[in-house]
């Protein structure tokens, strides 16, 4: 094989590194390879984890000042189905995907909003009901402990027209 | 010369170069993405506190709507008596058969919210006339101005 006369010397120049070098070189890129892959992981499921709290604390607004005004019929609230339903407690639920659209199937997705009204005082044509709103992640986190972690909840009283039966079809 | 033309051991420089770039570069990313977080749970925190004394301020509207529709005589002078006896720490104005009833609402970290209703004489309920938050006063530390001398011509 014709090679120049540069690279023939380079060729049988039999310098290199030990095997001890090379095991330690590698050991230690490989340890910052992976702290590397470990901030930038986590620093993604922060992201992640601001990026679903600051929706959550929107949706939950959106859904509080809708009960305020009173439509029922309207979204958010026309997105929910009535799990219980009684005279002084009724509970709603409804299934969002990651883009926060209303789904049917818990299959597809990601967020549980659970609504619960009680009904503490009524007067003739307003009633003063206890709010609470929660939102739920129903997949853990990358980094998470908890199967269904609790994003974001409030809880607060609205003096509003009588909710009925009608209001939650 | 002799040091800068040689050229051995030039890759380790650049491998450990770029590794320190990137673990730089990861610290950051991190560091930017926990400060957003903090913000987020902030905002979180601000709008569940808002809620929590809107809610007090929604009890305390149904609880004097509740006591004046219970009021036989709806004039307004006998309202107001009935409404100096249910709180003192409310503050009403009356203008001629109008009553407006103010309230603030504190939580422990002086987040202030203020309440108005409105009462027309002869009617069974209250109306909601503001509901909002009461901005902080503060005031800046060691401001010094300094006096500008104006040359008029």
């Amino acid at each position: 094989m014709y090679l120049p006369i540069n690279y023939k010397t380079k060729l049988q120049n039999k310098k290199g590194f030990t095997l001890v070098e090379l095991i330690i070189s590698v050991g230690i890129l490989s340890l910052l390879g992976v702290l590397i892959l470990l901030f930038f992981m986590s620093s993604k499921d922060v992201g992640l984890r601001t990026k679903e709290l600051d929706q959550s604390v929107y949706h939950t607004n959106n859904i509080i000042e809708s009960m305020k005004s009173e439509d029922w019929e309207k979204e958010p609230l026309n997105d929910f189905n009535v799990l219980t339903l009684s005279n002084k407690k009724i509970t709603l639920s409804s299934l969002y995907d990651d883009h926060w659209n209303s789904v049917n199937q818990e299959k597809k997705a990601l967020f549980r909003t659970i609504i619960t009204i009680d009904k503490s005082s009524e007067n003739s044509e307003r009633s003063l009901y206890q709010i609470s709103v929660k939102v739920i992640r129903l997949k853990s986190y990358f980094r998470g402990k908890k199967d269904n972690p609790l994003i974001h909840s409030i809880q607060t009283s609205l003096y509003i027209g009588n909710i009925s039966e009608e209001n939650l079809k | 010369m002799k040091y800068i033309n040689n050229k051995k051991g030039s890759s380790s420089i650049l491998v450990i170069l770029t590794f320190m770039m990137l673990v730089i570069f990861s610290i950051l990313v991190m560091m930017s993405s926990y400060s957003d977080y903090k913000l987020a749970q902030k905002n979180a925190s601000y709008t569940k506190e808002y809620y929590e004394l809107s809610g007090e301020a929604n009890k305390y509207w149904s609880e004097v709507d509740s006591l004046i529709s219970n009021i036989s005589n709806n004039n307004v002078n006998s309202i107001l008596e009935e409404l100096e006896k249910f709180d003192t720490n409310t503050n009403i104005d009356i203008y001629e058969n109008t009553l407006i009833i103010s309230k603030t609402f504190k939580n422990n970290k002086s987040k202030e919210l203020l309440i108005k209703l409105e009462y027309l004489e002869n009617s069974q309920f209250l109306n909601l006339l503001t509901l909002k938050e009461v901005p902080k006063e503060f005031e800046y530390e060691n401001v010094d101005f300094e006096d500008v001398e104006v040359y008029i011509e």
